[in-house]
């Protein structure tokens, strides 16, 4: 489903939805003190529930940090600024129909954008009920129609700019974060060097470098320094290996090398190497670097599908037989 | 044309015919109500939507950035002005101006653009509407506004970022230049360990394509990027350098191999549904050891001006 998550880095989606509800917050803190300088206090005490509201789900996400699976609380608290709007609208129908505006504006930038026309659409139904119990049919058609029309150019336009988004993300190999390849381009690279090894009767070996305990680095260390640290260690890697071989990141915690002519030996030699080198440097502010590297080579006959698989299993292995050694000692 | 593409103009086209259908039903309830001057106003903007999405979007065709930004600019911001100033819900145009500033629009234009028409709006409301009233449409407004632009910056620097990765070019879906630079490198690398042959083989779109519109322009050299990939073998690639010339780089392939190759692109291009691709040149150039990544695109460059 399309949504900000698929298109902008989790960090920022958090960042846009913490500003946007302070932001609505702020805006309707001025607007409350001027309900309330003209007398409008029914409106000011209604409208009182929001602002906790509002800074509450801030303050929930800025907690949790992370923005997957959050739909239900923005719902619920998109749901609770579409009812106080609604539920003074009869009194005041105008004033708050403005209001009920905001609904697929936040929605579009909280929600999967299905959802968000979901949930607008609820909105809109009502909407249509309540007015036409208070400003009769013509009116309430009228209101709803300008409702509607506002809705879909916003659904619209969040709709272009996120295919845009993800238009220009599909065309990119490169992960963002520590400059090598991205796993979309592996497949292909791993099969053209395989192709390019039947020709030339030359083997490929493939290490895998994988970052122990990644998740606990990224809860230690900021997003700054992870974000330095990334692109560190994949120039290091590339310091250790030679310019026609090729460093990927496929997972979070694991780069693996592609390294055309190079047979078994080589790669044993490169992976002891390479596990020596990068545990000896400094990573500032990290105080050590624990990895686990693991090395295959090409067989004959064997599709890049299958080596791939087969590196994934040592990988597995290794990760258990590294458990039940630390759960023995 | 692939099918992204048609999948923006059908949601674009979608997207006008929704809203002409809504103004469409605004305008019989402006009839009903007997405000003729706001139903006529109303039925000229449908007129015109309906009118554009026929003669674009619906035809797949793509409207001139200029038309899009003289046109629907300027008429979303005095509808937006004109709904202000009655009073109306039309003020709502007022708030889509913000969003529509932003996508058609860079976003250095719109940070000009956006405040100075909101200090234009915002006068316009103050003199127009009552205090009372005024307070609502502002909060709104205020809110659009900064969410437009705030999301604009965000979405310019991801887009920035993501350009500075990005491998594949977006029209022809072969690599781009930024990717031949870094596989050319290894693969000479690799050619001067190995003492082996490394050749490119240079292509340049017919001239008269120059001629064309962009759509047709870039439709033909997708068609061109689909036909030199059919030609290739696993171990070849294919290139859109910036130039719009393709290159094929073809590594462990000896003279022979390449001529033949040649041969067999040119059978291809013979094939081709484009006369002018029947009898379009190739060229092709060899690495020699020392050969620098620059030195031989050059070279493409210059073997491709004297084919041509």
């Amino acid at each position: 489903m399309l949504s900000l998550n698929r298109v902008y880095p989790d960090r920022l989606v958090l960042r846009i939805q913490v500003l946007l509800y302070l932001l609505v917050a702020a805006l309707l803190s001025l607007l409350m003190v001027f309900q309330y300088t003209n007398g409008l206090y029914e409106l000011v005490l209604t409208e009182m529930l929001l602002l906790p509201a509002l800074l509450m789900v801030a303050a929930y996400l800025l907690i949790r940090r992370d923005t997957t699976g959050q739909d239900v609380v923005h719902t619920s608290l998109i749901g609770l600024l579409a009812l106080v709007f609604l539920y003074t609208l009869q009194e005041h129908p105008q004033l708050n129909l403005y209001m009920l505006l905001l609904v697929p504006v936040v929605a579009a930038l909280v929600l999967p954008l299905m959802l968000a026309v979901i949930v607008t659409s609820v909105v809109g139904v009502l909407l249509f009920g309540v007015l036409l119990m208070s400003v009769g049919l013509l009116s309430s058609l009228r209101y709803t129609l300008w409702f509607v029309l506002f809705a879909v150019s916003v659904f619209g336009f969040a709709w272009l700019t996120l295919s845009n988004g993800l238009n220009m993300l599909s065309l990119s190999l490169t992960d963002p974060l520590s400059g090598a390849y991205n796993a979309k381009h592996f497949p292909h690279r791993l099969e053209r060097e395989i192709a390019c090894g039947e020709v030339t009767g030359q083997d490929i070996s493939l290490i895998a470098i994988v970052l122990d305990d990644y998740v606990q680095l990224t809860d230690l260390y900021t997003h700054q320094e992870m974000s330095q640290f990334l692109p560190r260690l994949t120039g290091r890697i590339r310091q250790l290996i030679r310019g026609e071989d090729d460093i990927f990141r496929l997972r979070d915690d694991l780069w693996v090398l592609v390294l055309p002519n190079c047979g078994e030996e080589g790669a044993v030699v490169l992976n002891e190497r390479i596990s020596r080198r990068l545990e000896e440097l400094s990573w500032e502010p990290m105080s050590e670097l624990s990895i686990s590297v693991t090395a295959v080579t090409h067989h004959s006959h064997e599709t890049a599908a299958q080596l791939d698989q087969r590196l994934m299993k040592l990988l597995q292995k290794k990760k258990q037989t590294t458990l039940q050694m630390s759960a023995f000692s | 044309m692939n099918s992204d593409h048609m999948k923006l103009h059908t949601l674009k086209a979608g997207y006008l015919l929704l809203m002409s259908a809504g103004l469409g039903l605004l305008v019989l309830l402006n009839l009903f109500s007997g405000a003729w001057l706001s139903a006529l106003m109303t039925a000229a903007c449908v007129i015109a939507l309906l009118l554009f999405a026929v003669l674009m979007p619906l035809r797949g065709r793509r409207p001139d950035g200029a038309l899009r930004i003289l046109l629907a600019l300027p008429l979303t911001g005095v509808a937006g002005l004109i709904g202000t100033a009655s009073g109306e819900m039309a003020v709502i145009w007022s708030l889509l101006f913000c969003g529509l500033a932003v996508y058609l629009l860079s976003f250095r234009h719109a940070c000009y653009v956006i405040p100075a028409y909101s200090a234009v709006w915002l006068a316009v409301v103050l003199i127009s509407q009552p205090v009372l009233m005024a307070m609502p449409v502002l909060f709104i407004y205020a809110a659009c506004a900064v969410l437009a632009l705030g999301y604009a910056w965000v979405n310019e620097i991801n887009l920035r970022n993501l350009s500075a990765v990005a491998n594949t070019d977006p029209v022809t879906m072969v690599y781009n230049q930024y990717q031949f630079t870094l596989d050319l490198n290894r693969e000479m690398t690799r050619a001067e360990r190995l003492m082996d042959e490394l050749h490119l083989v240079g292509l340049r779109p017919p001239l008269i394509w120059h001629e064309l519109g962009a759509e047709d322009y870039e439709r033909r050299l997708n068609d061109l990027a689909t036909l030199l990939r059919s030609c290739l073998k696993k171990t070849d690639t294919c290139y859109r350098l910036d130039s719009d010339d393709f290159v094929l780089l073809t590594p462990h392939s000896s003279a022979d191999d390449t001529a033949a190759f040649m041969e067999k692109v040119s059978a291809v291009l013979r094939d081709s549904a484009y006369e002018e691709l029947q009898s379009l040149k190739l060229s092709c150039i060899r690495h020699e050891p020392g050969d620098e990544v620059d030195t031989m695109v050059q070279k493409i460059g210059e073997s491709l001006n004297a084919v041509a």
